[in-house]
């Protein structure tokens, strides 16, 4: 039954197909136009069009929102603080990955390593030159007789450093933000010789002798005013005990000693000793001054080549053998 | 070695079918016929002098050249020695001393092969031909490092002796001075009771107390220091003139040595617990005169951690620097551009350096740095 | 080469008409050509038709593209406060990026890129086939005609050449020496540079063939007189383009001329060398003279590069150097040297350098000792038991 009513509807059909390619609709010169082979559809169902209604809806998504950016727009506006790249805001055709010679490198959506580097999207030069603009009704000119490194050195001669830290934490204080550094330079006590050495020797290894500078770093206290307070007071108690002469220091030795003093030495007894030898008793030789600033350059600088030398050219001239 | 590697190509080609002359060498660039060291000045420096054979045994014979320069006098058949700027600099001083005043030290120091012991050696010489007894210790750190033999001293409570060294330094000594000894009627200034039997009286020769230490090697260290006692008092009074040479004189202040109290091996003794050591720091002592000590520190001296730098102050420690100042310290550089030079030639001269492919010197110079040493045994296997 | 591919297409008649009539179907409203068209049955093969299909869609696509990417060079200006004319250069461009999102990743092709789409899309293969679907190609149904034209092209030349010799030998003509190709500072094109070439995928043991051919044509003894098809599979060394660009000297205060050579590497030693021009053959190693170096053959690999050029007593040397040991610390001043000296001498001497290897860096490594291993490669001592 159902075959036969295909077959009898298959004639009119045909006839139908024909007519239309000769028609001038637009619809059937497409379908003349196409070579494909002709299927028989004998039900007569509308296939294409059913398959194409089975393909999912794209959901309604707006476009991007940097298509409806204008290229004059006011950036710092756009992006005003620090943020994740964001491939709808951000309107470059930026790309990033690395692919083989012949690929193509994966572009800004849903790419997680564009999302991974930091960004100073927030902080063009537009931006930062308003920021420091809105800043500067809060500056105040530089004190005036503090130009120089000299002048600042003279009416501050205390260096004051600690460090401050920002960090993303419930607490607001950091502990390291707790140690304190001081810097003098050791010239600014105006100590003596005697209260000079012994300062060196209270402060030991934190007094560089290139730069004449002392430091002192603090970070015994919690809080860096307290910090602050004790290195003051070390400073204090330095210059002071520095300053004062014990009974005990008159008892100095030579191993004490920490330069070498060649009045206080063997050297002294046996180069006298030399010249004197043989001499009758009441007339002394002294040894030259030369000898004796070569022999303490020898010991207190330590031993090399030209001191070596000059210590030779005095004693060849103090033996008269030049 | 390049030159070397390079040499096994080209040396069939130049030495069959070359006519390429080899250079030829004029003999008085390199030589000099001045053989006695009296005479050599300023204009002799960087060349070579002959020291004759048997006078080369008489001196030497029991050290005092380095062995490897020995053995290259074997294979040159002379001994040639180079006279160094620094030999003619302390000559130069020692015409100069006044002889009545206190000995003046010279101290050779340098970095290592750069011709300190060879400088001695070229001293030693020319002591001897202008009469002074040599009191040569031909390398001191030997005694401490490569003791013959030790025990107990037998008259020094707590002291190390080392006989044989001792007595094989008599030998030396007796060798280098046999004809100073024999002829001058020197007599010694009082008498020394070795033991019961044996006793040296005074007046009798000096020979007379080395040859009691030669035969008698227990009594050995304490005849050297009576006998350094005995060449002070008679220098100082003017019968004879002294050259002092010790070479590696840093070892009598180290602070350890590889001589031990016991036989066990056990208790490593410092050096001034060994008998031998005190007259040597006594003779270099400045309180006599007539005489000339001429010392070197040698960083192998030295024990192997404490090898930091060549300087005296550093070999000789606080100690050995105060007995000595004040001293004349003379540096042994290392060749110059004309010593080099006319050390080369004698090589060649010496068919020891046979590969004289064209820049073949100054490769040399850049791998030895113009160090004597270095030079030498580079020079091996060219 | 796709632009170039559809002007070619523009350029055959037949094309021409084809892409008139793909224009009438996009843009064309219904015409009485239409009738015409019929009864010529088009014969337009459905390769052709789908292959027109991605061409065009490819055009829109980069269309879009170029368009964005002119956008965005307008927002990139903006963004930065400049005038928008200095990014038509992408070295500028470059700049900017690098500053907004800034990157140390260490491949600098992994860092992020604004480029122009041409540079970013890989280049597509035009038409190999005319409307009726026959292919233009003879070698088409290799499936790789463009190579396999490559190899064909290699034989006819060698051929050629052949013929040329024989011609040369009957009239006893020696081929000149001089006229010899140079070509140690070059090599074979690699793999992915062939198939880029080719716009073809290539598999290992094609680009040997490849390899084997273009051997066999360069070892001809008349191989010079193809020298430009040759060319076009070569590639400079990597080595050679570094000593190619040799540096010039700077003046310092005393008016002598010298080279600081950073960056000398061996084994685990680092350091520089300066070389000054002229000099007296002083060296300073860590302010030492050469006795920095206890054994001979140190000395030997700091002296090669000197003697090698004669300019031993010519130059002074100064050199610092730190970590590793004698011998790669050596060896780090020698490769410094010769950096250096390449400044200083001429191209043949540099090219004699190069010969002897004295411009190759050593890369060697100590090798990393193995687990269940006595040292590297050695096993523990075996026991039967």
């Amino acid at each position: 039954m159902l075959k036969k009513i295909n077959l009898n509807s298959l004639i009119p059909l045909a006839q139908r197909t024909c007519f239309r390619n000769y028609s001038q609709e637009p619809a059937a010169v497409e379908t003349v136009h196409d070579d494909d082979f002709r299927v028989l559809n004998l039900r007569k169902t509308k296939g294409t069009q059913q398959q194409l209604s089975r393909r999912p809806k794209p959901p309604d998504v707006p476009p991007p929102r940097y298509k409806q950016m204008a290229v004059d727009q006011d950036w710092g506006a756009v992006w005003p603080g620090p943020k994740t790249f964001h491939p709808a805001s951000v309107p470059l055709p930026v790309r990033q990955g690395w692919v083989p010679l012949n690929k193509t490198v994966p572009g800004k959506f849903a790419n997680a390593e564009l999302m991974k580097i930091p960004n100073f999207l927030h902080l063009t030069p537009p931006v930062i030159a308003k920021q420091c603009e809105a800043l500067k009704q809060f500056c105040t000119p530089f004190p005036k007789g503090l130009e120089t490194e000299e002048q600042q050195e003279k009416h501050f001669p205390v260096q004051f450093i600690s460090s401050d830290y920002v960090h993303g934490l419930p607490t607001i204080r950091n502990p390291l933000s707790r140690i304190v550094t001081i810097k003098l330079k050791l010239s600014q006590l105006k100590l003596d010789e005697h209260a000079r050495d012994k300062f060196l020797r209270l402060i030991g290894e934190r007094y560089n002798e290139e730069t004449d500078e002392i430091t002192i770093v603090t970070d015994r206290c919690p809080l860096k005013q307290q910090n602050f307070d004790y290195a003051m007071y070390l400073l204090t108690a330095l210059y002071h005990e520095s300053r004062t002469v014990e009974e005990w220091e008159s008892s100095k030795q030579e191993g004490d000693m920490e330069y070498y003093n060649w009045h206080n030495n063997q050297s002294k007894v046996t180069s006298t000793e030399v010249l004197n030898w043989g001499l009758p008793g009441d007339s002394k030789v002294e040894p030259p001054q030369e000898y004796i600033s070569c022999v303490e350059n020898l010991m207190n600088e330590g031993e090399n080549e030209y001191n070596i030398n000059k210590y030779k050219e005095s004693v060849v001239k103090m033996l008269g053998l030049a | 070695m390049l030159l070397r590697r390079s040499s096994r190509l080209i040396k069939p080609h130049i030495g069959l079918y070359s006519t390429v002359v080899e250079p030829k060498l004029n003999v008085d660039e390199f030589r000099t016929i001045e053989d006695n060291p009296v005479n050599h000045s300023k204009q002799h420096i960087g060349k070579y002098y002959k020291i004759d054979d048997g006078l080369k045994r008489k001196l030497f014979s029991q050290g005092g050249l380095p062995k490897k320069y020995e053995k290259q006098i074997k294979t040159f058949n002379e001994a040639c020695l180079m006279v160094r700027p620094q030999a003619i600099e302390i000559m130069e001083y020692i015409n100069r001393t006044d002889f009545s005043k206190p000995v003046v030290r010279y101290l050779l120091y340098g970095e290592r092969g750069a011709g300190k012991t060879m400088t001695m050696a070229h001293l030693a010489h020319y002591g001897h031909e202008n009469g002074f007894c040599l009191v040569h210790v031909p390398y001191a750190p030997d005694w401490y490092k490569r003791p013959k033999e030790f025990g107990p001293s037998a008259t020094h409570e707590g002291m190390v002796d080392l006989p044989l060294d001792a007595a094989s330094w008599l030998i030396h000594f007796k060798s280098q001075n046999n004809d100073l000894l024999t002829k001058s009627e020197v007599g010694i200034s009082k008498t020394y009771d070795w033991s019961k039997r044996e006793q040296t009286t005074a007046g009798s020769k000096l020979i007379e107390l080395v040859d009691h230490g030669i035969n008698r090697a227990k009594y050995a260290s304490d005849v050297i220091a009576a006998l350094m006692d005995e060449i002070k008092i008679a220098s100082t009074a003017g019968k004879i003139k002294t050259m002092v040479l010790i070479d590696g004189y840093n070892s009598f202040f180290n602070e350890q040595t590889r001589v031990f109290s016991d036989t066990r091996k056990k208790h490593p003794v410092t050096p001034d617990k060994v008998t031998l050591t005190q007259p040597f720091i006594n003779i270099t002592n400045f309180d006599w005169c007539n005489g000339v000590c001429v010392l070197s520190v040698d960083i192998f001296g030295m024990l192997g951690w404490e090898r930091e730098s060549y300087l005296p102050r550093y070999l000789l420690g606080k100690e050995g620097f105060e007995h000595l100042d004040p001293f004349v310290p003379i540096k042994m550089d290392k060749y110059d551009e004309r010593q080099f030079d006319s050390c080369i030639s004698y090589y060649v001269n010496r068919k020891w350096i046979q590969n004289t492919a064209q820049g073949f010197d100054k490769e040399l110079k850049f791998l030895s740095n113009s160090n004597p040493y270095k030079l030498m045994e580079l020079c091996n296997s060219v | 080469m796709l632009l170039k591919s559809t002007l070619k297409l523009l350029n055959n008649p037949v094309n021409r008409l084809l892409i008139n009539r793909i224009n009438s179907f996009n843009y064309g409203t219904v015409t009485s050509s239409i009738n015409l068209d019929f009864l010529k049955r088009d014969k337009t093969s459905k390769a052709m038709k789908a292959y027109l299909e991605r061409a065009q869609q490819h055009d829109e696509f980069m269309k879009t593209q170029n368009e964005e990417f002119k956008i965005g060079k307008r927002h990139l200006a903006n963004m930065m406060g400049e005038d928008p004319v200095i990014y038509e250069d992408q070295e500028k461009i470059d700049e900017a990026i690098s500053y907004l999102m800034p990157s140390a990743l260490y491949d600098k092709r992994a860092r992020p890129m604004m480029k122009p789409p041409e540079k970013i899309f890989p280049e597509r293969k035009a038409a190999e086939f005319d409307e009726t679907g026959r292919a233009h190609h003879f070698l088409f149904y290799t499936s790789k005609p463009n190579f396999f034209q490559l190899l064909y092209d290699a034989v006819e030349h060698l051929n050629g050449l052949n013929k040329f010799e024989d011609n040369m030998t009957r009239q006893q003509k020696s081929v000149d020496p001089a006229l010899r190709l140079e070509l140690s500072g070059s090599e074979w094109i690699n793999q992915d540079q062939l198939e880029l070439k080719l716009v073809e995928n290539i598999q290992p043991v094609e680009y040997r063939y490849f390899v084997n051919v273009m051997n066999r044509l360069i070892e001809h003894p008349y191989s010079f007189r193809v020298k430009d098809f040759i060319d076009i599979y070569r590639r400079p060394l990597m080595n050679q383009t570094i000593i190619l660009d040799i540096p010039k000297p700077h003046i310092d205060k005393d008016g002598k001329s010298f080279i600081t050579v950073y960056e000398c590497l061996r084994k685990k030693a680092r350091g520089d060398v300066t070389v000054r021009f002229p000099g007296s053959g002083k060296i300073l190693i860590n302010g030492q003279d050469v006795t920095y170096f206890e054994y001979d053959q140190s000395r030997e690999q700091i002296l090669f590069p000197l003697i090698f050029t004669e300019m031993l007593d010519k130059v002074d040397i100064e050199a610092n150097v730190e970590g590793g040991g004698p011998s790669g610390q050596a060896g780090a001043i020698r490769w410094g040297i010769a950096m250096g000296l390449r400044s200083f001498v001429d191209a043949d001497v540099v090219e004699k350098m190069r010969y002897a290897g004295l411009l190759q860096r050593d890369y060697r490594r100590r090798e990393r000792k193995k687990p269940g291993q006595e040292g590297a490669r050695r096993k523990f001592t075996w026991k039967k038991r």
